[in-house]
Order: structure tokens, then C-alpha cells, then sequence
């Protein structure tokens, strides 16, 4: 949620791919935020919070952290 | 780009196009010999600055939901967290411009420029708000 790149890495992009090529937008209706949220998470600029990623992991059928990690 | 962030840019663009204009009439009492008007000529020009805003606005969101309906849903936590931040470092803006009213105030300055001290903070504080904002969106 601060400023710049986050330090939280994620997969949503290849998950998307692995779901069918899911845009954007889908996955935005599905976790129930704005497009340029995704976009902003994909691109590791927003950092979601707890009950967000744990609904972009349920989307995608994975445990959180193969979709989320903390990178050192 | 998502509805709120164009509805942040048109604030943006509104506010200093309105007030602008009104600020720089202002100014030039303040560069003119001649005393400033009364303040009380100066409430019907403020009245309409404010509505002109809220009619500028309005017609903006109308505008925008007509052509995309869809994008005009609630705030998400993102938006919300961006409206959290750039209200705490307006905050600074607004609180710099009351200390700056209050100097003038003590310093036994006329109500009409203490009036509008106060008004352009409330300006420059939202102007803050939505420059904070539009960062934000930007670069996260």
C-alpha cells in the first residue's frame, strides 16, 4: 500500500494465463475491485490486503502463497 | 484509467480553473494601491465560485457515468487507501495555511485578506489532495 514497488512479488499474471488467458477485468469482477487495481497489483505497484489475496487465490484455485510472496 | 481517477483530474482541473480566476482577481487588489472592497461585497463572488463548482462537478459525473456506467462503482480498498494518504498530507497544507491566517490575524491585517487566507488554504489544500491523489494512481 506504499509508495513505488512493494516488496510483496505475485504470480497473478501467470495465473491469469493458466485460467484461460482471464483478462483483467474478469478477475476484477471475480475479487470485486477496479481493473487498475489488478493492473496495479500485477505490476507490483499495490500491495492488496489480507482478504483481497486471499480472494485472487481462491479465484485461481491456489493456495495464497503460490500466487503471493514476500520477497527479501 | 478508473473512474475515480478521472473524477480526481477533473476536480483537479475544475478547482484551479474556477478558483484560478477568482485568486487572480484577488491578487490584483492586493497589488493596487486602492483599499480592498468590503467584505461583505465579497460573499455573492464566493457564493458563486462554490456553486460553479458543485455545477461543474456534477456535470461531470453525469457526463462520465452516462458514457461509462459500469466504471462508476463504488471505491475499491485501493481507491480508498490513495483517499486515506492524500488526505493526511493535504493535511500538512491546510494546517500550514490556518497558522498563516491566524499570523495575519494577530498581525491586525484586514478581515478581507484574513477571509481570504483562509479561503485560498481550503483551495490549496484540496488542490494538494488531489495532486497527492493523481501521484498516487500513477506510481502506486
Amino acid at each position: 500500500m506504499g509508495k513505488g514497488k512493494t516488496r510483496i512479488a505475485n504470480t497473478i499474471r501467470e495465473q491469469r494465463f493458466h485460467a484461460g488467458e482471464m483478462t483483467q477485468a474478469e478477475l476484477a469482477d471475480a475479487v470485486g475491485v477496479t481493473r487498475q487495481t489488478v493492473i496495479a497489483m500485477e505490476q507490483g505497484r499495490y500491495s492488496p490486503s489480507l482478504e483481497v489475496a486471499f480472494r485472487v487465490a481462491r479465484v485461481f484455485g491456489k493456495p495464497l502463497e503460490e500466487v503471493f510472496s514476500y520477497e527479501d | 484509467m478508473s473512474f475515480h481517477e478521472k473524477t480526481n483530474l477533473a476536480m483537479l482541473v475544475i478547482l484551479a480553473i474556477v478558483f484560478g480566476g477568482y485568486f487572480y482577481t484577488v491578487a490584483g487588489h492586493l497589488i493596487s494601491d486602492a483599499p480592498p472592497p468590503a467584505l461583505d461585497a465579497v460573499w455573492g463572488s464566493l457564493l458563486r465560485m462554490v456553486l460553479l463548482l458543485v455545477a461543474l462537478m456534477v456535470a461531470f459525473h453525469i457526463t462520465a457515468t452516462v458514457f461509462a456506467p459500469k466504471d462508476s462503482e463504488q471505491p475499491d480498498e485501493r481507491d480508498r487507501s490513495i483517499e486515506i494518504r492524500a488526505e493526511a498530507r493535504s493535511g500538512v497544507v491546510l494546517g500550514i495555511g490556518i497558522v498563516w491566517a491566524l499570523i495575519l490575524l494577530f498581525a491586525d491585517i484586514e478581515p478581507y485578506w484574513i477571509a481570504h487566507a483562509l479561503m485560498f488554504t481550503l483551495v490549496a489544500s484540496e488542490i494538494a489532495k488531489s495532486v497527492m491523489r493523481a501521484i498516487a494512481y500513477r506510481v502506486g
